[in-house]
């Protein structure tokens, strides 16, 4: 009798041990449901803590897809876009699950964007539309490749996904027509700001002081130079007439160069301070009009 | 009957037990792994967020827990929670070693090196002969820190060279023992002094050359300004009073250019040798605890 309780008690024993072990996978789907709870009330800080949980401790493919992606969202809301960038690279290669693939690959081109990658997200959004052609042609994935484009100074591509967009949005005739006419003058070579070059405008300013800052588009910050050079070159003349010559050399010419040669690296520091400004405004503009076209 | 169910149920109490030990045992471990995956993946301040909420049982487990969160705080840069944190590693340990070295280098760099020494002061002979050496060798370095060359002498006396994790920093070590020595000791008076007399020569005797020769021509030129307007209008022109005035200003502050340089170059040998010396302590023990 003793010895078949004992037995009894070995056996319960080694099945309360085993069943640590066994009770692992109920557990992979409650990770999950936690970290989706946590991220529903909005922490979350602690809902991405909780899915990155689910996918150290998950053995299914499919769970870690998705505490993966829940991760990332939960990083995106926070503006942690480069370490959901980085996440999101661990399930890239994972291709047995289509939908979820492709939900990664969105997320990967959005974080990529809002981190200010935007090569690298027109890179991802060039695979989508290889690997995923008819999931491409969807308004929000439309709507960021034109953005991505944008941003990353390719207009012409740009231009196509905007047009692909408008026709995509459910619209009357003549709303299309007028968005279509838009984005042509819009995109149109005349609307984008010239570059001026900073090898230009340095050398204008060489040979004719204030040259170079007109030409970057500071006409008054020009003559402003230029004048400041005159009143100090005349300064020396003035010393030098009144038999000054240390004084003028050290007052007068002393000060001239120092004009001059700021006012060479000023106009080309100006022109590339203008192009980017420019650019900015540009760019901009292009992206409150993609942003702006509604579904 | 009541004295045959008596031992069965403690054997059954003792199972439960045994199986709620087990248990708690699993789920610290897998916590632990987690937060080591959250480390190795450079989420620092997860793992902080998890380490600090987290309440360890027993003692190996408070063990673990004050070693990661000291090693997190170390890869953040926190070298004083850091080392308040590995100074808790109790001597039961599997860390204790790591945590004492590291919280040691924490207050050296730090420039507590009295608490450095005491942490090191614990490691005796009982210790490993790779352990007592590296102690010696981080006391070596903490003497160069406080620039204390006798201490310095006496423990380099014992380097061998054999143990290849410090046998280039010992090297290194005694490198920089002769450049601290052969620092020339400059003197700020004599260097304002001889500003006074040539400017800019104080500078370059403080070993800023460059600065020296600028400030020469800086005072040079105003002072022949001066002169210039004193042969065109005299003595009593405003011209040459202000043109004195700035004259004087700029020779006044060559001088105390002058004396400051001297103890800014000398800062800047401190700071540049201290750096080196710290790094030189933290590549041996990076090399003996990866």
């Amino acid at each position: 009798m003793k010895l078949i309780n004992v037995s009894y008690l070995i056996c319960i024993f080694l099945c309360g041990s085993f069943s640590l072990n066994a009770g692992v996978p109920v557990e992979e789907d409650s990770l999950l449901l936690k970290a989706q709870d946590l991220y529903e009330q909005g922490d979350y800080f602690e809902a991405g803590i909780a899915f990155e949980r689910a996918y150290f401790f998950s053995s299914e493919t499919k769970t870690r897809i998705q505490a993966n992606i829940g991760r990332a969202r939960a990083l995106k809301q926070t503006g942690e876009f480069l370490k959901a960038r980085n996440d999101l690279q661990r399930s890239l290669h994972l291709r047995q699950f289509p939908d979820l693939h492709f939900v990664i690959m969105y997320e990967l081109a959005f974080c990529e964007y809002m981190a200010g990658n935007y090569s690298n997200s027109a890179g991802v959004l060039g695979q989508i539309k290889h690997f995923y052609p008819e999931k491409y042609d969807q308004n929000k994935i439309l709507r960021l490749d034109a953005l991505a484009n944008v941003m990353s100074e390719n207009f012409i591509d740009g231009q196509e996904r905007t047009l692909e967009l408008i026709m995509k949005i459910d619209l009357d005739a003549e709303t299309a027509d007028s968005l279509i006419v838009r984005t042509m003058q819009l995109f149109c070579e005349c609307a984008q700001p010239w570059e001026r070059s900073v090898k230009t405008a340095s050398r204008l300013s060489t040979f004719i002081p204030g040259a170079g800052q007109a030409y970057a588009g500071y006409p008054g910050k020009g003559l402003l130079n230029a004048g400041s050079q005159l009143v100090s070159l005349g300064l020396a003349a003035y010393m030098g007439y009144n038999n000054l010559f240390v004084s003028g050399f050290v007052i007068g010419l002393g000060m001239f160069q120092s004009f001059y040669f700021g006012g060479i690296r000023q106009a080309g520091y100006l022109a590339e301070q203008r192009n980017l400004k420019e650019m900015g405004a540009y760019k901009e503009l292009l992206k409150d009009f993609i942003i702006g076209l509604d579904d | 009957m009541v004295q045959y169910l008596k031992p069965k149920f403690l054997f059954i109490g003792l199972v439960i037990c045994l199986q709620l030990n087990l248990y708690g045992q699993e789920k610290f471990t897998q916590e632990i792994r987690f937060i080591n995956h959250m480390l190795n993946r450079q989420n620092f301040d997860e793992a902080l967020f998890l380490l600090e909420n987290f309440h360890p049982v027993t003692t190996d487990q408070r063990d673990t827990v004050n070693y990661l969160l000291g090693w997190t705080l170390y890869g953040q840069k926190e070298l004083r929670t850091s080392a308040h944190y590995l100074a808790l590693v109790s001597e039961q340990s599997p860390f204790l070693e790591k945590s004492r070295f590291f919280a040691a280098y924490n207050h050296a760099y730090l420039r507590d090196t009295d608490d450095a020494v005491t942490f090191l002061n614990m490691f005796d002979s009982s210790f490993s002969d790779e352990v007592f050496y590296m102690k010696n060798f981080q006391l070596a370095g903490i003497s160069l820190l406080d620039r204390r060359m006798n201490d310095f002498d006496a423990l380099a006396g014992s380097f061998t060279g054999t143990l290849s994790i410090t046998a280039t920093e010992e090297q290194r070590f005694r490198d920089y023992r002769q450049r601290i020595v052969d620092m020339p000791r400059r003197s700020p008076f004599l260097a304002g002094l001889m500003s006074a007399a040539v400017p800019g020569l104080g500078k370059i005797y403080a070993g800023k050359t460059a600065e020296g020769i600028s400030g020469l021509l800086y005072v040079g030129a105003m002072m022949a300004v001066s002169l210039d307007f004193y042969n065109r209008f005299g003595g009593k022109s405003p011209l040459f009073w202000i043109s004195s005035g700035i004259s004087g200003i700029f020779y006044v502050g060559n001088i105390w250019g002058s004396v400051t340089a001297v103890k800014r170059v000398q800062n800047e040998f401190n700071y540049e040798i201290d750096q080196r010396i710290l790094l030189d302590m933290h590549i041996p023990l990076r090399k003996l605890f990866p």
